[in-house]
């Protein structure tokens, strides 16, 4: 029994042994060389299960193949109208011939330094040949940044897939800056633009106040004007009414109506100030002297 | 001493030895059960196996949320990926906090030139959800890096073709779905698994050097505007106060003309009443009338004098 256990024992020891020295794992994104005393014998990019002599023989050198991003440093460059301009790219990239990125680079810090290079070489080459408004401009048509980033692109993936076997999959601007110099007679024109903007806003504002202001004072002055007017018919209309109802009356009977209005406008022009004389032989008091 | 511990060693041993049987399944268990694994609702899972990513379509790469059974710890291993939780960034690349000087260290500053060379700071904020586990998982190394750095290189792309003052005032809206759709193209290019579901621009402010001269516009502006409103409310004033006016003129109008026909009517009310008796006896109506006048006269007078008959009337001096 004891003896079962014991082969049981060793079995398993050797198992592990051997997996351990003769396989090792490729896992997805990353690719392996198999180095045998210094010389690449084989390459696997396809994740797995692989096997190799143990070491101190075959020497296992993983590579991370997955996308990486990196910043580009910032180039001052001129541009085609003579202006300095700084520019930043991004990068993605990742390593597609490990063969050639293992001999010619073999680290990811070389690895960015050298696209880094790269870039920065085919910036300048390219952003010779536009001026700043193809970057900068609110002008749609002039701006060419698309174009500028694809010809940064082409001339960096070239060089970096054939000397580093790397695999650029895109570079576009990240920044655009000024120098120190550029820069402080930029906020000295943004200040004289929102100065302009300041006079603008309040010259119109007082315009406009103005011209609402008169036109409601002219507005007004219509309306009481055609007020006064409708007020002026309507007392002429008022007199011809009042005109009209004493003419159908004296045209009745003048002389009672001229008697009438004569004894109201007596009696209108009366107050309790007034004093009256009157003969005592005479209407009413004629009653009195007995006279009539 | 020493033979104690020596004494309690070996009967160790030997109970080892003895469930030597129980102790091996306990170890087989505890290594089976150890594929075990569960996926909470808010995650996928995906399971390599040797390193290879087990299945062959994406639905049978992809472990949904539940309790599931994978191949013991050295062979399998399985990454979870939070799919359903929204991812949080914020990009900071164009912004100094207000108030900075733009320094002469590019390193140390952030900013974004306009389309009329103006320079602004943005900062943006960004959410986002891993739509392809499997890309973002095992093909992109630092995807939350990449995302921040296409987000930055769209801001100064985009508003190097926009003017300053649609970016501070009503572009904003427009800027922040420009910068969300071309990033979402790029990143769907690089396939990095990666769905955008907003970028809020939570500031946008002039650099510190000029800030108070944007601040200066500003009130300008609301000056203009407080001044029209004022202007509007004095028209709309004035015009309410002509109209009144107008209208008290045309009533007093309307009132005075109801007063002096009813006056006038009134009196030849009176005429009419009479007419009929004078057309009979003219004498006696005239008469009649004429005392009953001089009568009410004589009473609305404060005083009357009579004077009697044949006696010539005396002088009065007047006051």
């Amino acid at each position: 029994m004891s003896k079962l256990y014991k082969a049981l024992f060793v079995l398993i020891f050797v198992i592990i042994v051997a997996a351990a020295g003769f396989t090792f794992t490729v896992k997805e994104g990353y690719s392996v060389i198999i180095s045998r005393f210094g010389k690449i014998v084989n390459t696997h990019n396809d994740a797995g299960l692989y096997f190799k002599l143990p070491f101190p023989i075959d020497k296992v050198i993983t590579y991370d193949t997955r996308n990486q991003y990196m910043d580009s440093g910032y180039n001052e460059t001129l541009t085609n109208d003579k202006i300095n301009i700084i520019l930043q790219t991004y990068i993605v990239w990742r390593i597609a011939d490990i063969q050639k990125f293992h001999t010619s680079i073999g680290s990811f810090n070389v690895a960015q330094r050298h696209l880094n290079d790269l870039a920065a070489t085919a910036k300048n080459s390219v952003l010779g040949n536009y001026k700043l408004s193809s970057l900068v401009s609110t002008n749609i048509e002039e701006i060419k940044i698309n174009e500028i980033c694809q010809a940064i692109e082409e001339k960096t993936a070239q060089s970096a897939l054939s000397n580093y076997g790397i695999e650029v999959q895109t570079l576009k601007i990240k920044r655009l800056a000024l120098p120190e110099a550029n820069i402080k007679s930029v906020f000295n024109q943004m200040i004289a633009d929102r100065q302009k903007y300041v006079s603008q806003y309040i010259a119109e504002g007082e315009r406009d106040a103005a011209i609402i202001t008169g036109e409601a004072d002219a507005r007004a002055a219509e309306i009481y004007a055609n007020g006064k007017l409708e007020a002026s018919q309507i007392d002429a209309e008022t007199e011809r009414m009042v005109a009209r109802i004493y003419g159908e009356a004296y045209d009745r009977n003048s002389r009672l109506f001229v008697f009438l209005k004569r004894l109201m406008a007596l009696e209108n022009s009366v107050n309790a100030d007034t004093t009256i004389i009157m003969r005592a032989n005479e209407s009413p008091f004629d009653v009195i002297t007995g006279s009539n | 001493m020493k033979n104690r511990v020596f004494i309690v060693f070996t009967q160790i041993m030997e109970y080892i030895i003895k469930y030597f049987k129980l102790t091996v399944c306990f170890a087989a268990v505890l290594i089976l059960l150890s594929g075990v694994y569960r996926v909470e609702s808010s995650q996928v899972a995906v399971v390599l196996r040797f390193g290879k990513l087990l299945g062959n379509t994406s639905e049978k790469q992809i472990k949904k949320p539940g309790l599931h059974f994978a191949l013991p710890f050295f062979i399998d291993r399985v990454i979870k990926i939070p799919v359903h939780t929204v991812q949080e960034i914020e990009v900071t690349t164009h912004y100094k906090p207000q108030g900075s000087v733009v320094s002469s260290d590019i390193d140390r500053n952030g900013y974004v030139i306009t389309g009329d060379k103006n320079v602004i700071l943005i900062k943006a904020k960004i959410k986002y959800q891993i739509n392809d586990p499997v890309r973002y998982m095992l093909f992109t190394n630092d995807a939350a890096k990449t995302v921040d750095g296409i987000i930055s290189g769209e801001l100064t792309c985009i508003t190097s073709h926009s003017d300053v003052d649609s970016i501070l005032t009503s572009g904003r809206a427009q800027l922040s779905s420009d910068v969300m759709q071309n990033s979402q193209n790029i990143i769907d290019g690089l396939k990095l698994g990666v769905l955008i579901s907003g970028v809020e621009l939570t500031e946008i402010t002039a650099p510190g050097e000029t800030i108070r001269y944007f601040e200066e516009v500003r009130n300008a502006s609301i000056y203009k505007a407080t001044g029209y409103q004022r202007a509007q409310e004095y028209a709309s004033s004035r015009i309410l106060g002509a109209e009144a006016a107008a209208n008290v003129l045309k009533q007093t109008a309307i009132s005075v003309q109801a007063e002096k026909l009813t006056k006038a009517r009134g009196e030849m009310a009176e005429f009419y009443g009479l007419y009929d008796q004078y057309s009979r006896n003219p004498q006696i109506i005239m008469s009649g009338t004429f005392r009953q006048r001089v009568g009410a006269v004589v009473k609305k007078a404060g005083k009357s004098i009579v004077i009697p008959a044949g006696v010539e009337a005396p002088t009065f001096l007047l006051p």
